[in-house]
């Protein structure tokens, strides 16, 4: 009691010594307002300061919005911008069935009746065709499509549950057709009006639902290929757009055409809006998927392609390949190799493998010219040094024949390649020596990969010179013991004809963003240099003696000098532990114009069935060289370099041949066969 | 003096009062202007995304219309050239 005593005395006295008025009402309410405005000031603290964490986070939570980007991949170009591979937004329709009631109304809005939009068009005065117009996106969907989603009713989805477990759970959703090419702002628009006809009809009250979405609309990118060439280029990607084959698998492991995700932050407003700034922009440029620029020309593709197939259905060969470059930068213009997989066509299959990379083969003869450019190079021989080829040759135990049956001739150097000699070129090759041919072979890319931008790529087979016995080292002179790609001959002909520098062959030409402005460019690289200016000009000559005198001549043209030497080589045959002389692989490879070649063409055939005497290259290889060729010439209009065109005094087109001393006039040998 | 004084303290008030509310409008006009533009941005923002998903669609489309295959077969009847039946004159 004494206790409670002295406080309140205490009290007291601290109260008659800081009242500041006479009144003792206004005192009274004086102290009232203090000790509220020191609770205030005490809870305001407390928030501000103890738990200023814990409310800085709820603000930030219910102001802070973000939005996440997926962007598409880049597109894949060819070098004059056209497409041929893009990410295309696609609309994919979702329904949930059993959260509609009237299912017999529902599919006929979708299916666009008539009947039905007549009679939503009569209650809300709308036209019947603005309706179907605006419900046109749904066209793509069939009553199948409706029957099956009706048919389903739900989608069973496993959830993982915090504790591990995993759950299925039966969701009210069913994907009604997946994929279509249409607009999203059509699509969008469709689902509205359709929902609003059906909740205008049924009489359902939308806000009652637990899902009103009955109908709705998803949105995703779709890998498309609208061009529909290269496909053994540009390859293929999986149905959740991860590439598989060629450049889209190859791009995509470099990441040169996927973009990063990016999540960008703003403030959210009640109504969950998110508003960003100014940095948003800058953002989504950046991380967009770049698009690429190959070296590929889209329409020569398909030229190649076409008469590719056209041979391939007349033949039935094992495989195809024919590669088109620039021998003066190594950019790959067309490669293709039949049969190959249509885009047009997806449905029928079809291979995607790159066979003229993948896939070597024993090349013959049209190795020939690589030994004869060697020993020119090394100064041994002159294009007019003369040979004498006997009938038959012996080296070491194997017997050699020339072409000229039984008939003992001399030759040219150039008349070597002209007839495609094999006494004459393994004379060329015993003076070059096994170690000078094996580095040459290896200077012009036998032997190791030339580093295309595609997956399992091949080297091909050369074995090391000090493993060569004499009948290898003979046999390596025209082309068998080795193993090459139709692009590794390619690209060793490039060298041979431009000057004698080893370009690397290469599909990629620049990357580039959606404003078209260069972010990075691939330049050509030369490698080293193969064979001097000199050599290679000679050679150019000597080829094109193969087209005017030699095995070429079906791919004589008129107007321009077209070179390239034929390769007939038997295919060996493991059950026969032997050659198979019903089975060949037929090469011609070339370039044009030839007095200054601007491309370089190989053409591979393997295993045609055709009859035993058209088993030669210059039946088989040729004539879809000159088809490729012609039609290369034309489309890139070409100046030809064998005939000069004029307008004459009368008004007559009239033509003079020129560059006549390009070729060879000194032959020894008529060919008589 | 003393009159002068209590006048200037009352004008100095109601200049204070004035300015402050003046003010006040300001921050809160050019708050809602910068709300507003960042609104427009971010509408911009979607606008530009769906011009450009649309552009994407149109020129594949467009591709898909021209494409060798379609031209070839529609152009069959069309004589092929050969390359000895053309006068090349520059």
């Amino acid at each position: 009691m004494r206790g409670v005593f002295w406080i309140r005395n205490f009290f007291f006295r601290v109260y008659r010594f800081i009242k500041p008025f006479k009144d003792e009402r206004l005192n009274f309410f004086f102290l009232m307002s203090v000790f509220l405005v020191l609770i205030y000031s005490w809870r305001i603290f407390d928030l501000s300061y103890f738990k200023k964490d814990y409310w800085i986070k709820q603000v930030r939570n219910q102001f802070a919005g973000k939005i996440k980007l997926a962007p598409p991949k880049g597109a894949i170009l060819d070098r004059n911008g056209t497409v041929l591979a893009a990410s295309e937004k696609v609309v994919s329709f979702y329904v949930r069935p059993s959260e509609i009631k009237d299912w017999k109304l529902f599919e006929s809005i979708i299916l666009r009746n008539k009947k039905v939009l007549q009679e939503y068009s009569s209650l809300k005065k709308i036209p019947v065709d603005k309706l179907e117009n605006l419900l046109l996106p749904f066209s793509w969907i069939t009553k199948k499509d409706l029957e099956k989603a009706y048919k389903k009713k739900y989608t069973v989805v496993v959830i993982k549950k915090s504790n591990g477990k995993k759950v299925e759970r039966k969701v009210p959703f069913v994907w009604l057709k997946k994929r279509l090419s249409v607009g999203v702002e059509e699509s969008a628009r469709a689902v509205r009006v359709a929902l609003r006809i059906y909740y205008a009809l049924s009489g359902e009250n939308r806000f009652k639902k637990r899902y009103p979405d009955i109908l709705g609309y998803s949105t995703e990118y779709k890998r498309v290929y609208p061009y529909a060439v290269g496909s053994t280029v540009v390859g293929i990607t999986s149905p959740f757009g991860e590439g598989l084959t060629g450049l889209e698998r190859y791009l995509e492991r470099k990441k040169l055409i996927v973009g990063k995700s990016v999540v960008i932050t703003g403030r959210k407003d009640a109504r969950g809006r998110v508003y960003l700034g100014t940095n948003a922009t800058l953002f989504v440029t950046k991380e967009k998927g770049k698009n690429v620029e190959l070296t590929i020309d889209g329409n020569l593709q398909y030229i190649v392609e076409k008469v590719i197939s056209k041979y391939g259905k007349k033949w039935h060969p094992r495989f195809i390949n024919a590669v088109l470059m620039d021998p003066n930068t190594g950019e790959i213009l067309a490669a293709a190799s039949w049969p190959f997989f249509n885009y047009e066509e997806p449905e029928k299959g079809g291979p995607l493998t790159p066979r003229y990379a993948v896939a070597p083969y024993e090349p013959g003869s049209a190795m020939k010219p690589f030994v004869l450019a060697a020993a020119l190079n090394e100064g041994l021989i002159t294009p007019n040094t003369v040979f004498f080829c006997p009938a038959h040759y012996e080296v070491g135990k194997k017997v050699f024949h020339n072409e000229f049956h039984g008939r003992d001739v001399k030759l040219r150097a150039w008349e070597i390649i002209q007839y495609s000699d094999n006494v004459g070129i393994i004379k060329v090759a015993q003076l070059l020596g096994k170690k000078r041919l094996y580095r040459y072979y290896k200077a012009f890319g036998f032997g190791e990969k030339t580093g295309i931008e595609l997956p399992g790529e091949s080297p091909g087979i050369l074995r090391n010179w000090k493993k060569w016995r004499d009948v290898d080292f003979a046999t390596l002179a025209f082309g068998h013991n080795i193993s090459v790609t139709t692009l590794q001959l390619a690209a060793a002909y490039s060298a041979m004809v431009n000057g004698g520098i080893y370009y690397k062959p290469t599909f990629l030409k620049a990357v580039i963003d959606d404003k078209g402005r260069v972010l990075k460019e691939f330049k050509p690289e030369p490698e080293r240099r193969v064979i001097s200016e000199r050599v290679s000009k000679e050679m150019r000559r000597i080829l094109t003696m193969v087209v005017e005198g030699g095995t070429g001549t079906a791919t004589r043209f008129e107007n321009f000098y077209i070179g390239g030497k034929t390769g007939t080589a038997l295919r060996y045959n493991p059950k026969i532990h032997g050659y198979d002389k019903s089975k060949i692989n037929a090469t011609f490879a070339g370039a044009f114009p030839m007095t200054n070649p601007r491309y370089v063409l190989v053409v591979s055939v393997v295993e045609p069935k055709v009859p035993r005497n058209m088993l030669w290259a210059s039946k088989i290889a040729v004539p879809i060289f000159r088809e490729i060729a012609e039609r290369v010439l034309l489309y890139e209009r070409v100046a030809p370099d064998r005939k000069k065109y004029f307008i004459a005094g009368n008004g007559c087109v009239e033509s003079v041949d020129i560059n006549q001393d390009f070729t060879f006039k000194n032959g020894l040998q008529q060919k008589k066969k | 003096m003393k009159s002068l004084l209590v006048k200037f303290c009352l004008v100095a008030y109601l200049f204070t009062l004035v300015a402050f509310v003046f003010l006040a409008i300001k921050v809160i006009d050019v708050r809602s202007k910068c709300t507003r533009e960042r609104h427009n941005i971010s509408n911009l923002f979607s606008k530009t995304k769906s011009l450009k998903d649309e552009n994407s669609r149109l020129l594949i489309e467009f591709y898909r219309e021209v494409r060798p295959g379609l031209v070839d077969k529609n152009t069959q009847k069309m004589e092929i050239l050969h390359e000895n039946g053309v006068k090349y004159l520059k």
